[in-house]
């Protein structure tokens, strides 16, 4: 038994020597492949930053006092000077500019948008968005969305005052001149909304920042995309006849499995070792070397119940392609729940219950609090558990296919 | 045409359950899927905390309206305590209610009422400071219009004629009942006008990336063909190797093009979805001929399907990153998602598949 | 018939047929001996068109293979030294799927009569389960559906138990006789050589077969 585990050990040391050229291949395409999409997610944050604002036109139809008013704050307002930048234009200017990409979308007050506004009738704000600038587009559309929302409590309030005052008898031209003031008072309170807050940034815990959040986040998809090709490499279908040949060798299933998995666990630990120190390098993560041990006994575990996991769908599913996306489909399941990609703190609570149940989320859950948050302990028992159960699974599994192949 | 219709039945009706799982995944895996953000999405809620120092109405209407809210969940604890969860990511961000809010809001003195903590950590906080300030914006504007308003009847009258209750009942009720300003949105390009775009493109990314993976998958039996010793028959069949691997494809295109018409109905009707029929096609069209170049190039069937999802894999990966300009132009289903012609791809792959078929041809006519 | 002048084929450096030249009557059928690697495989490749000679010129019934690719390999049959049908499908299917690409048509009748001259019975059984022997008939089988003018057979009868082979023999020479068919004929069992064949071609350098052939 243990002569024939030794004998496809070798085997795959062989499979090794044979494709070696694929293999660097297959370790640096991923970090490639991650470090690129790692790049483009902060560029793509940053998007709101000062040093590319968003165009955007204003068109004025209605030509009153109010919207003239409301433009020239529009285009003077220091906080929304930050995000987008504000022209006014006429309507034939904004189509010509969107049809050269100039603006990324523009507002169209339209015909009397301040008269049915005070009397009260239905007001259509148009945010038109140019399809090369999509992504800005749908963030002007949000903005209006925003700005309109709280324009319409105001103009209920507006309305309101307006209702009360012509009881009182006053003039009409007093009235007119009182409400257009009450307009820009309202105006005024929207725009600086954001003064009833104190606004406090806590970062008294220098690990705790995102950079270090997606660093891990990095290395777990680093380590488990790595697992996954593995177990491709490794993977190898024989043929019924060279089966039954082997079959009378008196080899089984399992001590192929026991190989296979033997192989996989060495060269993964190797792999997710070395880049754990990479990541602790270049992060600056400063780990205590019993933190470190605690991380590597974790990632063991992860790795473990990650080929227990694969093996258990290869037992299981028979048709190659179908296999294939189950286990490409749950792998990626797995990495979802494991919380390095949303913080697990967002799922809906059900989800949350059911995370429990699930090893990649406890062992991401102890990598955070080890590296995140310098904790100096991590609970080992769930993983025993699932690790052992996962074993004895495949174990039976295992021994009943060779048997029923036998 | 019959001849190979009839050949490929002989194939399929052996493994009908996998045929139709490969044909439906776009469809029902999009439908899934979909169903299933939906509701994720509906059941998720930011953690924030949130500290009432006052016990007023008007603190409390504040409180009520956060908890009503359908995107926080807010859990009530000690300052400290509260901030230590934030520093742990347990709570994505803190709001403190403090001592005289409701004298505040009343007396037009609306500045720092509350604060605020979050860390660079708080994902959420715009959204859910957004949703704050803006109902404390509603409180203050209803406080503001009664003081107007008595302030007005006070100059007229002499005498504040109606009660705060009264005006603040008549602003919600009119808030209620009017028809008030709201924005729209539409592209410069389009025809239509659309209220709320978003999320309802959403299932058609989520079939064209599975229609991608399916529409590979699905080609495999080019490869376990191409392996067979069979080959070496059809150099003495009325179909040549290279018309029957043609006209093969070209039957699954029109059985593609069966679901996909299935797809468009269902999607049009059930998400109210305008997506162009032509787009649609062009795409379909496109899926095939890359399908066929892929299983054209590879020999082994491992190597294929491992492939195939490498593909998918990229380009769902990319999807988010779709409009940044190389990336626009590379992508394979970024004209399908803007809902214009796909070009790019079905000329390169109808290119090889052309060279393909060329150099065939010519090999046997030389022989 | 069938006309080969100097044809020579390379596999790189190594000469594998060197200058032959032969003929066929219609009617007629001849044996190929060799040795393993002699290149009879390869003899019947470039015979049946599927891999092009270095140089040298074929020619049936006047139809010269450069020319005329397309009506020279309507009539040829050609029965693969590997098994060469599908697996998974069942004989009657197999035999359906070649029917329906043929350049005649064949009836379902006429397809299961093939079958029964081949004494291959199993007529609704799925290949991937049929034996070594049946799968040989099988595969015989098939190229016979477009009825062929040259057949070339490469080791048909190999496993095949020795009342069938005695049958499809009798079968071929029936179909040469009647039908005038040309047959150009593979095979390690001598004995079968001589009964059947009205003439041997002896391809490859071993002495062994020199001798053997020479009893004929
Ligand atoms: N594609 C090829 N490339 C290089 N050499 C080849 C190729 N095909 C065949 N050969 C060589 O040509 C020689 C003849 O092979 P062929 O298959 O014709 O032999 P054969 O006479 O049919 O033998 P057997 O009795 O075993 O069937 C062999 O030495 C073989 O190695
Ligand atoms: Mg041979």
């Amino acid at each position: 038994m243990i002569k024939h585990v030794g004998l496809f050990l070798q085997n795959h040391l062989l499979q090794i020597k044979r494709k070696w050229w694929s293999l660097p291949l297959l370790l640096l395409f991923p970090i490639f492949i991650i470090g690129v999409m790692m790049v483009l997610i902060a560029s793509f944050f940053s998007m709101g930053n000062k040093d590319d604002v968003v165009a955007v036109g204003l068109v004025d139809r209605d030509q009153s006092e109010e919207t003239r008013f409301i433009m020239q704050l529009l285009e003077e307002s220091s906080s929304i000077s930050s995000v987008l930048d504000i022209e006014r234009m006429d309507e034939t200017e904004a189509k010509q500019a969107i049809a050269e990409n100039e603006l990324a979308a523009y507002l169209l007050f339209p015909d009397a948008f301040i008269d049915d506004l005070y009397r009260g009738e239905s007001v259509e704000l148009s945010v038109v968005g140019n399809r090369k600038q999509s992504v800005s587009s749908q963030l002007v559309h949000e903005l209006a969305n925003s700005a309109v929302r709280h324009i319409s409590v105001s103009q209920a309030n507006i309305l309101t005052i307006q209702q009360y005052a012509k009881q009182l008898g006053m003039s009409e031209q007093a009235r007119d001149d009182f409400m257009m003031e009450q307009f820009q008072s309202y105006l005024m309170e929207t725009l600086g909304k954001d003064q009833v807050l104190t606004q406090e940034d806590i970062k008294n815990q220098a690990t705790a920042s995102p950079v270090n959040y997606y660093g891990l986040s990095a290395w777990f998809g680093l380590v488990t995309v790595w697992l996954f090709l593995m177990y491709h490499f490794f993977y190898k279908e024989y043929s019924p006849a060279i089966q039954q040949r082997m079959m009378l060798y008196g080899v089984t299933p399992l001590q192929q499995f026991i190989a296979r998995f033997m192989m996989m666990f060495f060269i993964m630990m190797l792999l997710a070792i070395g880049s754990f120190f990479g990541f602790h390098e270049w992060w600056a993560w400063d780990l205590a070397g019993e933190n470190i041990r605690r991380v590597m006994i974790l990632i063991g575990f992860y790795v473990i119940l990650l080929i227990q996991f694969l093996l258990l769908i290869e037992l299981v599913v028979r048709s190659t392609k179908l296999r294939l996306f189950l286990q490409f489909v749950m792998m990626a399941v797995l990495f979802v729940a494991s919380g390095a990609v949303i913080p697990t703190i967002y799922f809906p609570s059900y989800i949350q219950d059911l995370l429990n149940l699930i090893f990649s989320y406890h062992v991401f859950v102890w990598c955070e609090e080890l590296v995140l948050n310098q904790r100096y302990y991590a609970d080992y028992i769930p993983l025993i558990g699932m690790s052992a159960i996962g074993g004895v699974v495949v174990w039976v599994l295992a021994i009943w296919k060779g048997r029923a192949a036998s | 045409m019959k001849a190979v219709i009839i050949t490929r039945w002989l194939f399929i009706k052996r493994s009908m359950l996998s045929f139709f799982f490969w044909l439906l995944l776009p469809l029902v895996g999009a439908l899934l899927l979909f169903a299933f953000v939906d509701v994720v999405e509906d059941d998720s809620y930011v953690p924030i905390g949130v500290i009432v120092e006052e016990e007023t109405e008007l603190a409390n209407d504040l409180y009520q309206e956060m908890e009503t809210s359908d995107f926080v969940a807010i859990r009530e604890t000690e300052h400290d305590e509260a901030i230590r969860q934030l520093q742990q990511h347990e709570l994505d961000s803190v709001f403190v209610i403090h001592q005289g809010y409701q004298e505040g809001i009343q007396t037009q003195q609306r500045t720092n009422l509350i604060t605020s903590y979050q860390t660079n950590r708080s994902y959420a906080y715009t959204a859910v400071k957004e949703m704050i300030v803006s109902h404390i914006q509603e409180q203050g504007g209803r406080y503001q219009a009664v003081q107007v308003i008595n302030q007005l009847s006070e100059r007229y009258r002499g005498e504040s004629l109606w009660s705060a209750e009264d005006v603040i009942q008549t602003s919600k009720q009119i808030q209620a009942e009017e028809q008030l300003i709201h924005a729209s949105f539409q592209y410069a390009s389009q025809a239509e006008k659309k209220d709320d775009e978003g999320s309802r493109w959403e299932i058609w990314h989520i079939w064209a990336l599975l229609a991608i993976l399916s529409s590979l998958l699905t080609m495999d039996w080019l490869i376990k063909e191409k392996q067979s010793f069979v080959t070496q028959r059809f150099y003495f069949t009325k179909l040549s190797w290279h018309d029957y691997l043609l006209l093969n494809g070209f039957l699954y295109f029109v059985i593609w093009l069966v679901i996909d018409l299935v797809t468009y109905v269902i999607f049009s009707v059930g998400f109210d979805e305008t997506m162009g029929v032509v787009t649609l096609l062009s795409y379909r069209c496109m899926l095939t001929l890359l399908s066929f170049c892929v299983a054209l190039v590879w020999k082994r069937l491992y190597v294929f399907y491992a492939v195939s999802f490498l593909m998918a894999c990229m380009c769902g990966l990319l999807l988010p990153v779709r409009d940044m300009h190389v990336i626009n132009w590379l992508h394979p289903m970024a004209a399908f998602l803007d809902n214009q012609i796909t070009i790019g791809w079905l000329l390169c792959s109808a290119g090889v598949i052309l060279f393909w078929y060329g150099r065939r041809r010519r090999e046997n006519a030389a022989s | 018939m069938l006309q080969v002048e100097h044809l020579t084929k390379h596999f790189g450096q190594t000469n594998i047929i060197d200058q032959l030249s032969f003929s066929i009557e219609p009617g007629e059928i001849v044996g190929l001996v060799g040795e393993n690697g002699a290149g009879k495989s390869t003899l019947l490749q470039l015979l049946a068109t599927i891999s092009k000679p270095t140089s040298g010129s074929i020619a049936l019934h006047g139809l010269s293979y450069q020319n005329d690719l397309k009506k020279v390999r309507k009539q040829i049959g050609f029965v693969p030294q590997d098994i060469a049908v599908w697996d998974t499908f069942t004989v009657e299917e197999n035999m359906i799927f070649f029917e329906k690409l043929a350049w005649n048509h064949r009836s379902k009748e006429e397809l299961h009569n093939l079958c029964q001259d081949m004494n291959l019975f199993q007529w609704k059984q799925r290949v991937s389960t049929l034996s070594g022997g049946m799968k040989r008939k099988l595969n015989l089988a098939i190229s016979l559906i477009h009825q062929p003018n040259l057949l070339l057979l490469d080791e048909p009868t190999v496993g095949i138990d020795l009342k069938s082979r005695i049958e499809i023999g009798q079968y071929l020479r029936r179909r040469a006789k009647e039908e005038q068919t040309m047959i150009l004929y593979t095979s390690h069992d001598l004995d079968e050589i001589q009964r059947l064949c009205d003439r041997v071609l002896l391809i490859g350098n071993d002495p062994f077969y020199r001798d053997s052939v020479k009893f004929f």
